[in-house]
């Protein structure tokens, strides 16, 4: 391949290595003069080849120049070489070819939808396609002229060969002559970009599939700076120009298009497809310019593009009567936690791509970015607008410019970096998160025993960061309750539980406050133990009488309570929340006569059956206490430990309960263990 | 003919067995069917809330709703071991 014009004697490197036979252009990448690799577009005819520069390369922007190897290169190379069989049938399924229509059926959603973003893309950057409906599935994506844009309208040269590197077509803006002209004389038509700033090395690229004689329809952005070369004008004499433009044969890429179909498609080749064939049933022409920027000139343009809003505006907005919009914080974690806009998410601004759509899924919807000052929200805001979020400002001035105004503010709480080591794992989870877990350490949980089920609940609820845990246990460790109650240890014994169970949890997680009651629950010391403000009450007592009594306390005192019961093999759990569910006499109106309810003292308990309902159970206490998920309310879980199975049934709030019914009956404490024990007498 | 389960406190009573198949149109008709081959169970049943498919039958026709065949019947009396 031989360099035209510019090249300094290199040889391009190819980019995108065609299939024999084939025409359609090629980005190749060369040195100009001064060395400095160049993107060019370049079109094999026969062996020979044919350079057409585009500029420095290295200026070209990531977008851009995915934009210009869209454009250029429909037809990517495998990227796994493919041999014998199996290129031969790819080569056939290639040139068999395949209709235009009906394509878009086989495509799936993802890819129309990745092409719109990427058109989207294109619309915030300089990439200008003109009009892109038209093809069956890809109708809709026609880009209105945005504010400042103006359209030009080219014609090429009929009588001139198409697709002729050396011989470009001459771009003029008809829009800066007399209107309505078409083909007018050279002369009244004004060029559409002559001079450029002698700060910028621009490129301007176009590329298009053009019908014969057809007029070619450029659309010029504010950015977008569209050079005109003279159809004479020298090579050597074009090398200063910013850029050139390139027309392409209106085949081209349509062939492209089929040939990629024949090769090993991945992920990409959709858009190039979509991108080139919509490019094939219209005029349309993109058009980049990149100046060589530095961050203030950066800063300016991306300003240009975006959307700004003033403090004042901002707040109308937060507190207006209408849909407020989403507002993003976009600092650093150490800038948020010294204060931020009341109602403001924070996503820094290096997860904002990957974060925003959890925090916002519909694009729709409008979204007001910030920083300190409103430089990187300015960023934040092209991004946005790059991820096809259509209503996007950022905060002029920043939150600086928010306090100057005297506009209200907010200091979180947070997690100092030790514990949000320690609770590492639960920050991660986002129904958790760092609001979860300093809700965690502000709750309050009461267990009723710290025996078999006390023992893994409180170890589990410790463990998580629940702030409080109170204990009420009046026994002291015995060396039969150490095949299942894990919270004491050998050298615990005849320790009071309360104390072994203190040591332990504190042990644990000096985070947690275990607050002691050595009693037994009693109608006398329940109200003052319940009155102590605990969020939910665990239920792991071992008879019936505390059972009843936790119950009748728990509904006056408006605590949910997580209840658990274990006997040998098998075990339940259920939430008992006033107000929303059943309680446990609406469960069990009255208790069984004594022969017919052992206790496990009397009947016996595998050791690790505690621990899995009593883990049920600080399962349960922690959804209640984040207000996650689906609290066992109403449903009574049973856990057959031998047959492995775990069963479901559904219980009822009733009406009539003496306790939460419609008409209470029992509104007192009663005497529990006469009614426990007297009912069957 | 349907399956019974029978809870841990009373297995005792039907020698061990853990689910029992029991004949009977409706809820009572089943448990008379249980305490007939199951004598010692008499007077037991009654403290057992009874659950066919998977709902508890007071709050459908009490010991008169009808069991299919096929249908799962639970007997579930109170538990008050936790330590």
């Amino acid at each position: 391949m031989e360099a035209d014009g510019l090249g300094a004697g290199e040889r391009p490197r190819e980019r995108a290595e065609p299939r024999e036979g084939e025409r359609r252009p090629l980005l190749v990448e060369e040195a100009d003069r001064s060395g400095d690799p160049c993107l060019g577009i370049a079109r094999r005819e026969g062996g020979g080849g044919r350079v057409l520069p585009l500029g420095r390369h290295r200026a070209l922007e990531p977008l851009e120049r995915d934009a210009v190897e869209h454009l250029c290169a429909p037809v990517r190379p495998p990227r796994r070489p493919c041999e014998g069989r199996e290129l031969r049938l790819r080569r056939a399924a290639g040139e068999r070819g395949r209709r235009l229509e009906g394509r878009d059926e086989d495509r799936p959603a993802g890819c129309k939808l990745r092409v719109q973003e990427r058109l989207r893309a294109h619309r915030r950057g300089r990439v200008r396609p003109h009009s892109l409906g038209g093809p069956p599935g890809l109708a809709g994506l026609g880009v209105p002229p945005g504010p400042g844009e103006r359209e030009a309208e080219v014609e090429p040269d009929e009588g001139a060969p198409r697709m002729r590197a050396r011989k470009p077509v001459e771009l003029r803006d008809r829009s800066a002559g007399p209107a309505g002209e078409r083909g007018a004389d050279a002369g009244s038509e004004a060029p559409v970009a002559r001079e450029q700033p002698p700060s910028r090395r621009a490129v301007a690229a176009a590329v298009e599939p053009l019908r014969p004689a057809q007029p070619l329809r450029l659309r010029i952005g504010p950015q977008a700076e569209l050079v005109e070369e003279e159809r004479r004008r020298p090579r050597a004499e074009a090398d200063g120009l910013p850029g050139r433009v390139r027309v392409a044969a209106p085949d081209e890429h349509r062939r492209g298009y089929r040939g990629s179909r024949g090769r090993g498609r991945e992920h990409g080749d959709d858009e190039h497809d979509a991108c080139s064939r919509a490019h094939g049933r219209d005029d349309t022409v993109a058009i980049l310019s990149i100046p060589m920027t530095g961050y203030r000139e950066l800063l300016r343009r991306v300003r240009a593009e975006i959307e700004e809003i003033d403090a004042q505006s901002a707040r109308e907005l937060l507190e207006g009567p209408d849909h407020p919009p989403l507002l993003v914080d976009v600092r650093r974690r150490d800038e948020w936690d010294e204060g931020h806009i009341p109602g403001a998410v924070h996503i820094p601004r290096g997860s904002l791509e990957s974060r925003i759509e959890k925090a916002q899924p519909d694009r729709e919807q409008p979204i007001v970015v910030y920083c300190s000052a409103g430089e990187r929200s300015a960023f934040a805001a092209r991004t946005l607008g790059e991820l096809g979020y259509e209503d996007v400002s950022s905060l002029d001035g920043g939150f600086t410019d928010w306090k100057r105004n005297g506009f209200p503010t907010q200091v979180d709480r947070a997690l100092d970096p030790q514990r949000r080591t320690r609770y590492g794992r639960h920050l991660l989870i986002p129904e958790v998160g760092e609001e979860g877990q300093l809700r965690l350490l502000d709750s309050k949980v009461l267990l009723i025993g710290a025996g078999g089920l006390g023992s893994p609940a409180a170890l589990y609820l410790a463990a998580a960061g629940v702030g409080r845990l109170g204990i009420v246990d009046a026994d002291v460790v015995d060396e039969s309750n150490l095949q299942r109650q894990v919270l004491h240890a050998t050298a615990d014994l005849g320790t009071p539980k309360v104390d072994s169970a203190r040591a332990a949890l504190e042990a644990l997680n000096p985070d947690v406050d275990v607050v002691g009651f050595r009693e037994r629950l009693t109608s006398e010391n329940v109200d003052r133990i319940l009155g102590e403000g605990w969020d939910v009450i665990v239920d792991g007592a071992d008879n019936f009488p505390t059972r009843y009594l936790v119950n009748d306390a728990s509904v006056w005192h408006d605590i949910p309570v997580i209840h658990g019961s274990i006997y040998r093999f098998e075990g339940q759990t259920t939430v008992f929340k006033p107000g929303s569910g059943p309680c446990y006499r609406c469960l069990f109106p009255q208790p069984p006569p004594p022969e017919l309810a052992p206790s496990c003292a009397e009947g016996g308990v595998l050791g690790v059956l505690p621990g899995v309902i009593g883990s049920l159970q600080a399962n349960e206490a922690l959804k209640l206490l984040l207000g996650i998920g689906e609290p066992l309310v109403g449903r009574l879980l049973l856990f057959d430990a031998l047959a492995g199975e775990l069963n479901e049934v559904a219980i009822r709030r009733d009406p009539d309960c003496p306790v939460c019914g419609e008409h209470p009956t029992i509104t007192e404490y009663v005497d529990y263990v006469e009614f426990c024990a007297g009912v069957h007498a | 003919m349907s399956v019974v389960r029978i809870p841990p406190t009373l297995r005792d009573d039907t020698r061990g067995e853990r689910e029992v198949i029991a004949d009977g149109e409706t809820v009572r008709d089943l448990l008379d069917d249980l305490t007939a081959r199951f004598p010692s169970l008499e007077g037991k049943l009654e403290f057992a809330n009874v659950y066919v498919g998977g709902e508890d039958v007071r709050t459908r026709d009490g010991y008169e709703t009808t069991v299919s065949a096929g249908d799962t019947v639970i007997l579930l009396p109170a538990m008050a071991g936790g330590s």
